[in-house]
C-alpha cells in the first residue's frame, strides 16, 4: 500500500490545524495520524469522502483546542492569583497566548456590558463614516477610470490668457488634424456633446448624444459588447447613417433585445441603423450619453475657430508631458499661417496666446470633485480621531478601576509587555467589534450618502463598497485599537503599577500623571471639534451668503420645461414660431398660470453662449470684447421677474419685425456706454454684416452661470426677429411658467402640449427653486457632510468632557466633602468643577482656533462672501463650544456641590 | 479517590490500547475502538480522552520515528501502565459484581 501514490491532505484545513495546535510533539503526531489515516481513507474510498472526513475532524479538533484556550484562561488567572508566576508554559505557540488573551479580554469585556457597548458604538460611527468617506474617495478619485490602460489618455484643451475667454475651452476641427501629426500620440478622437432626440413606434424621447470621430473609440479602447463600430466608410457619408447606442438605452427602450442590431430608428431628425450597443461602464462623454454618432473630419477650413469640440488623446507610454505639450505648441503654432485668409482667427490665436493644455482624463473628469472629497476625508479623519480620543479615555477610566487586579499581576512578576498585551487585547476586540459594526454601517451609508451626493457627481456610476474599502475598515480599526489602547497600557504598564502599589495614596504623583494625560486627551478633543466646527461654519456662512445673492431674477412659482422640435415636422422659422406661440397662449389658459416666457436656456443650466461684438460708434482696433447672449420670447423678462432698468422689454411686435430690436443687461450698459444713454445704441456680432441690433431695454443683471460668479455683459435677442431670414431659429427652448405651485401644474402642461402634438418629449421639467438648488450643491453637500462631522464632534467632545469631570468629582468626593465640612459653600464647589472644565476647554479652544486657522485655508475654493479667517465665524463657534462646555461641567459640578460631607467622609 | 473513576469510554480506550499491544498508535486507537465496539470516534474526542487519561496517569506514550506516509510527522505510540491496568481492574470488578445474577437478563438476545 505504501507503494501507491498518497494525496497530501486539503492544505487549507492542516494549515489552519497548524496554527491552532500548540507547537510541541504532541500536535506533530496529531498532524501524522490524520495524515496517514487521509492517505488511507483516500486509497479504500476515494478521494471525496477523504477530504470530507479531513475537515470534520479539523473543524472538531479545532472546536477542542479553542475550548481549552478559554479553560486554561481560567486556569491561567487562578494560576496568577494564587501565587504562581505567570509563566509561559511548555507548548504554547505565540499565537495561542495571544488567542488566550483576547478570549480573557472578551469575557472581561462582557461583564460590563454597558460600557462596551458605548465603546463599540463610539468606534463604529467613527470608523463607520471613514469607511463611507474613503468608499466615496476610492472610487472616484484613486481608482482608474474603467478605460484600458486609462493612466494613457489626456483630454486636450485650448488656453487663451490675452483674449477675453473662459480659463480653459475645446478645440475646434482645425486642431484634431493638426495635433494628428503629434509623435507623443498614439491616437486622438475628437467628439461634441448635444441632445438630440429618438423616435420610433414606441414614441419619442430626448437623449444626450456624442458626435465622434471613429477614432475616438479606438483612443478610449472601447468595444462594443454587440454589434460593431462604425466603419471609416459608414462615418464618410454626409449624413451619418449608422449609431451605437449605449446599454442603458438598450435596456430601457429595447427590452436588451439582441435583434436590435440593424434596426432602423429616426435620431435626431434622420432614419438611422443602430450597429452596435456600448458596454455598460461605457459612460462617456457624458454619464447620460445614450447615442454615438460618427463624422469625420473632412476639413476644408469653413469653420475654423469654433471651439465647440473636445479632444481625448491616448498618449505614448513614457510620454513626458513637457515634450508632448511641446509638440502640440509646434502644432498649433502653424494655425495662423495656414489660416491667413480668417483675420480674427488669426488674431485669437496670436494675440490671444493661445496654448493647449493637457490633462490627464482622470484629473479633467473629477477635477472639481478632488477638493471636496479629500476635505472630506479629513474630516472624518478628525471625528475618528475625537472617537479614538474619547475611547482612550474611558480605557483609562477602566483602567483605573482595574489598578489592584493589573498591580497585583505587575507584582507577581507579569512583565510590562503582558501587561501591555492585555491592555491591547482589550482594544482590539473592541476595535474588532466596532470595525465590524463600522462596516455594516458603511454598507448602509455609502447608498444614503450617494442618495445626498450631487446628481452630477462623477463616476457616481462606480461607487461601491468593496474589497480595498473593507480592508480600509479593518486597517483604520486596527489603527484605532492601537492609538486608544497603547496610551493607558503605557500608563499603566508594570513599573507604575507597582509604584502604585507602594504608594497608593490619592495625589500621588503616578496619579496626577494620569489626569494629566486624561486632561490633554480631553483638550486634544476640543480642539478637533472646534477645527471641525469652524470649518462647518464657515461653509453654513457661505451657503447663506450664496442664497441671498440676487440671482436678478425670481426663482419662485417658476416652472421650466424643454420641448425640441423636429426640422422634418417644422421646417422653416414662421412654423417654429407660430407652434412656439401656439404652446404660449395654451399655456397661459390653465388655471393658476399667471404668465408665460421662453428662453433658449434659463439661467444656472447651460450657460449663454459668448460672442464677440462690434459696437457701433466706437472703435474696434484688437480684439472685439466678448458679450454672452440667449434669444427670449415675449414675456421671459415678466415672468421670470427680471425687472425693467430702462426702456422696454421685448414685446410681440420684435419677433414679428426684421429691425433687430434687443435688451442689454445693466453691466452690457455700463461697459460699453458708461454714462450714457444706451437706448437706441447698436451692436453686431463681430463678422456679421447683415445688420445691426438695436437696444430698446436695459434689465438688471442676471445670474447665469452659477451664483457664485460675477453677471457679464449680456444681450437678450428675440426668438425669431431678424432670424427668419436665415432660419436659425431656437428649436428647443425653456419655456418658464410662473403660477403658484408650479409642481402641480405639470401634467397640466403635458396634456396641453398633447393636444398640440402627442408626438414632441418635454424634458428638463424643473422649478426654477430646484435650479437654484443644484447650482449649490456642491457646496451644500461639503456643508452637510461638514456638519454633521462637527456635530459628532461636539458630542463626542462634551461627552469626553463630561467623563473626565465626572470621574474627578467622584475621586474628590472626600476632598470636597471636607471642604463643605469646612465651611465652603456649594456654590463654590460648584464653580471650583466648573473652573476646571472650562480651562481645559479653554485650552481646546486655543489649539482649536490655532489649527483652525491653518486648516481652514483649505476650505477657500468653497467659500463665498467669507473668508477663511472670518472673525465672526471664529468667535461664535468658540461661543459654541464654551457653552457646551459649561454644560457638560455643570452636570458633574451640581453633583459635586450635592455631595454631603458626613458621608463622604464616612467613605474613607 | 477521584483517579479511581474510568468513565465508559476511558475504560474503552484503555482497552483498545491493550489490544493493540506494540502497535498502539493514535489512529489504530480509532480503528480498533470502531472495529471491535461499533463506536466510532471523533479524533478530537479520542486526543481529549488519551490526554486526559495521561494526565491521571494511566497512560504514558513515547515517540516513534516519522514515516513517509505521516508526511514526515511522528508518532505516538501509547501503553498502559500499572495503574492504569489496576484502575481497569477495579472498574472490571465492580462491573462484575454489579452485573453478578443479571447474566440472563444481559445475554439474552431481542426478539
Amino acid at each position: 500500500m505504501t507503494d501507491v501514490p498518497r494525496p497530501d491532505p486539503p492544505r487549507f484545513w492542516a494549515c489552519l490545524l497548524r496554527i491552532i495546535l500548540p507547537d510541541g510533539v504532541v500536535s506533530h503526531t496529531i498532524m501524522g495520524d490524520l495524515h496517514e489515516e487521509y492517505g488511507d481513507r483516500v486509497v479504500q474510498g476515494g478521494l471525496p469522502g477523504a477530504r470530507s472526513w479531513y475537515r470534520r475532524e479539523s473543524i472538531g479538533i479545532g472546536a477542542r483546542a479553542a475550548r481549552r484556550w478559554a479553560m486554561r484562561s481560567d486556569e491561567w488567572e487562578r494560576r496568577t492569583f494564587s501565587g504562581q508566576p505567570n509563566v509561559k508554559r511548555q507548548g504554547d505557540s505565540m499565537f495561542s497566548n495571544w488567542l488566550r488573551d483576547v478570549w480573557y479580554a472578551w469575557r472581561s469585556l462582557m461583564r460590563s456590558p454597558g460600557y462596551t457597548a458605548i465603546i463599540v458604538l463610539t468606534l463604529a460611527l467613527g470608523i463607520g463614516a471613514n469607511a463611507v468617506v474613503f468608499t466615496v474617495v476610492k472610487s472616484v478619485l484613486l481608482d482608474p477610470l474603467p478605460f484600458r490602460d486609462a493612466h494613457e489618455l489626456v483630454q486636450i484643451m485650448s488656453r487663451a490668457p490675452g483674449a477675453n475667454v473662459p480659463d480653459e475651452f475645446g478645440v475646434s476641427d482645425e486642431f484634431y488634424v493638426q495635433y494628428k501629426e503629434a509623435p507623443g500620440l498614439v491616437s486622438l478622437g475628437l467628439y461634441g456633446v448635444s441632445g438630440g432626440i429618438v423616435r420610433d413606434d414606441n414614441g419619442a424621447e430626448r437623449l444626450r448624444m456624442a458626435e465622434v470621430t471613429p477614432d475616438y473609440f479606438e483612443t478610449l479602447g472601447a468595444q462594443p459588447i454587440l454589434g460593431r463600430l462604425p466603419t471609416a466608410e459608414e462615418s464618410a457619408l454626409d449624413t451619418a447613417q449608422v449609431v451605437v447606442i449605449s446599454s442603458g438605452l438598450w435596456a430601457r427602450r429595447f427590452g436588451s433585445d439582441p435583434t436590435v442590431v440593424g434596426r432602423s430608428v429616426e435620431v435626431a431628425d434622420r432614419q438611422r441603423t443602430i450597429v452596435g450597443v456600448m458596454g455598460e461602464d461605457f459612460r462617456h462623454p457624458e454619464r447620460e450619453t445614450a447615442v454615438w454618432f460618427t463624422r469625420i473630419v473632412d476639413f476644408d477650413g469653413s469653420n475654423v475657430g469654433e471651439f465647440s469640440q473636445q479632444l481625448i488623446a491616448r498618449v505614448r507610454p513614457g510620454m513626458d508631458e513637457e515634450v508632448l505639450l511641446g509638440q502640440l505648441k509646434t502644432l498649433a503654432d502653424r494655425l495662423p499661417e495656414l489660416y491667413a485668409s480668417a483675420p480674427r482667427y488669426v488674431a485669437f490665436l496670436t494675440e490671444g496666446q493661445y496654448t493647449p493644455v493637457v490633462h490627464p482624463l482622470k484629473e479633467f473628469i473629477v477635477g472639481e470633485l478632488q477638493q471636496p472629497l479629500w476635505i472630506l476625508l479629513g474630516t472624518v479623519g478628525f471625528v475618528l480621531l475625537i472617537v479614538c480620543a474619547n475611547v482612550a479615555n474611558l480605557f483609562m477610566v477602566r483602567a483605573e478601576g482595574r489598578r489592584r487586579e493589573l498591580a497585583v499581576r505587575a507584582a507577581l512578576g507579569a512583565g510590562r509587555r503582558r501587561l501591555i498585551q492585555l491592555h491591547l487585547s482589550e482594544a482590539l476586540v473592541l476595535a474588532s467589534l466596532g470595525g465590524v459594526l463600522g462596516a455594516v454601517l458603511a454598507i448602509v451609508g455609502v447608498p444614503a450618502m450617494l442618495r445626498l451626493a450631487p446628481e452630477s457627481l462623477p463616476r457616481i456610476d462606480e461607487i461601491q463598497l468593496d474589497v480595498l474599502s473593507l480592508t480600509f475598515t479593518a486597517g483604520i480599526s486596527l489603527l484605532a485599537a492601537v492609538a486608544f489602547g497603547l496610551l493607558p497600557a503605557i500608563k499603566h504598564s508594570s513599573r507604575r503599577m507597582i509604584d502604585w502599589l507602594k504608594d497608593s495614596s490619592r495625589g500621588s504623583s503616578a496619579g496626577r500623571e494620569r489626569q494629566l494625560t486624561r486632561n490633554s486627551l480631553v483638550v486634544v478633543q476640543s480642539g478637533l471639534a472646534l477645527v471641525l466646527l469652524v470649518g462647518s461654519g464657515l461653509l453654513i456662512r457661505s451657503f447663506w451668503a450664496l442664497r441671498s445673492v440676487d440671482p436678478g431674477f425670481d426663482s419662485q412659482d417658476i416652472l421650466t420645461f424643454q420641448l425640441s422640435l423636429p426640422v422634418n415636422a417644422y421646417p422653416g422659422a414662421e412654423r417654429v414660431a407660430g407652434f412656439h406661440q401656439q404652446i404660449a397662449e395654451g399655456l397661459r389658459g390653465l388655471p393658476g398660470v399667471e404668465s408665460v416666457g421662453a428662453v433658449a436656456n434659463v439661467p444656472l443650466s447651460a450657460g449663454m453662449s459668448g460672442v464677440g461684438v462690434e459696437i457701433e460708434r466706437a472703435s474696434s482696433d484688437g480684439q472685439p470684447p466678448i458679450v454672452y447672449y440667449t434669444y427670449v420670447m415675449p414675456n421671459y423678462f415678466e415672468t421670470m421677474g427680471i425687472t425693467v432698468r430702462q426702456g422696454r422689454a421685448l414685446e410681440r411686435a420684435d419677433q414679428e419685425t426684421r429691425l433687430g430690436n434687443a435688451v442689454i443687461s445693466e453691466t452690457m450698459a455700463r461697459t460699453f456706454w458708461p454714462n450714457q444713454n444706451p437706448i437706441g445704441e447698436r451692436f453686431r456680432f463681430a463678422g456679421d454684416t447683415t445688420g445691426w441690433e438695436t437696444v430698446v431695454g436695459v434689465v438688471e443683471d442676471v445670474r447665469d452661470v452659477d451664483l457664485r460668479t460675477d453677471p457679464k455683459p449680456a444681450a437678450y435677442l428675440p426668438f425669431v426677429g431678424r432670424n427668419r431670414d436665415n432660419n436659425q431659429i431656437v428649436r428647443s427652448p425653456a419655456f418658464v411658467v410662473r403660477a403658484h405651485n408650479p409642481e402641480t401644474l405639470v401634467s397640466a402642461v403635458r396634456a396641453q402640449i398633447g393636444q398640440l402634438d402627442g408626438s414632441l418629449p418635454i424634458y428638463a421639467i424643473q422649478t426654477m427653486e430646484q435650479i437654484v438648488n443644484e447650482s449649490v450643491v456642491r457646496l451644500t453637500f461639503t456643508m452637510i457632510a461638514l456638519a454633521v462631522s462637527a456635530a459628532m464632534a461636539l458630542i463626542l467632545g462634551s461627552v469626553g468632557l463630561y467623563g473626565v469631570l465626572s470621574y474627578v468629582v467622584s475621586q474628590r468626593t472626600h476632598e470636597i466633602g471636607l471642604r463643605l465640612a469646612l465651611g465652603a459653600g456649594s456654590t463654590q464647589v460648584l464653580k471650583m468643577v466648573v473652573a476646571q472644565g472650562v480651562r481645559l476647554a479653554g485650552l481646546g479652544l486655543a489649539l482649536g482656533i490655532a489649527g483652525a486657522a491653518v486648516l481652514t485655508r483649505l476650505l477657500q475654493g468653497l467659500l463665498y462672501g467669507t473668508e477663511p479667517l472670518d472673525i465672526r465665524t471664529f468667535a461664535g463657534m468658540s461661543l459654541v463650544m464654551l457653552v457646551v462646555s459649561l454644560l457638560a461641567s455643570y452636570l458633574p459640578a451640581r453633583k459635586a456641590s450635592a455631595v454631603d460631607p458626613m458621608s463622604s467622609m464616612r467613605m474613607e | 479517590m477521584e483517579k479511581s473513576f474510568l468513565g465508559e469510554f476511558e475504560q474503552m480506550v484503555l482497552l483498545a490500547i491493550l489490544q493493540l499491544e506494540q502497535s498502539a498508535y493514535g489512529h489504530r486507537i480509532s480503528a480498533e475502538l470502531e472495529e471491535r465496539a461499533g463506536r466510532r470516534v471523533s479524533r478530537g474526542a479520542l486526543y481529549s480522552s488519551l490526554d486526559r487519561l495521561e494526565r491521571k496517569g494511566y497512560l504514558r506514550w513515547e515517540i516513534a520515528p516519522a514515516t513517509s506516509e505521516r508526511g514526515g510527522q511522528p508518532k505516538r505510540r501509547f501503553e498502559v501502565t500499572a495503574e492504569g491496568l489496576q484502575v481497569l481492574r477495579v472498574s472490571h470488578q465492580a462491573w462484575l459484581s454489579m452485573k453478578a445474577g443479571l447474566e440472563d437478563l444481559l445475554s439474552r438476545q431481542r426478539p
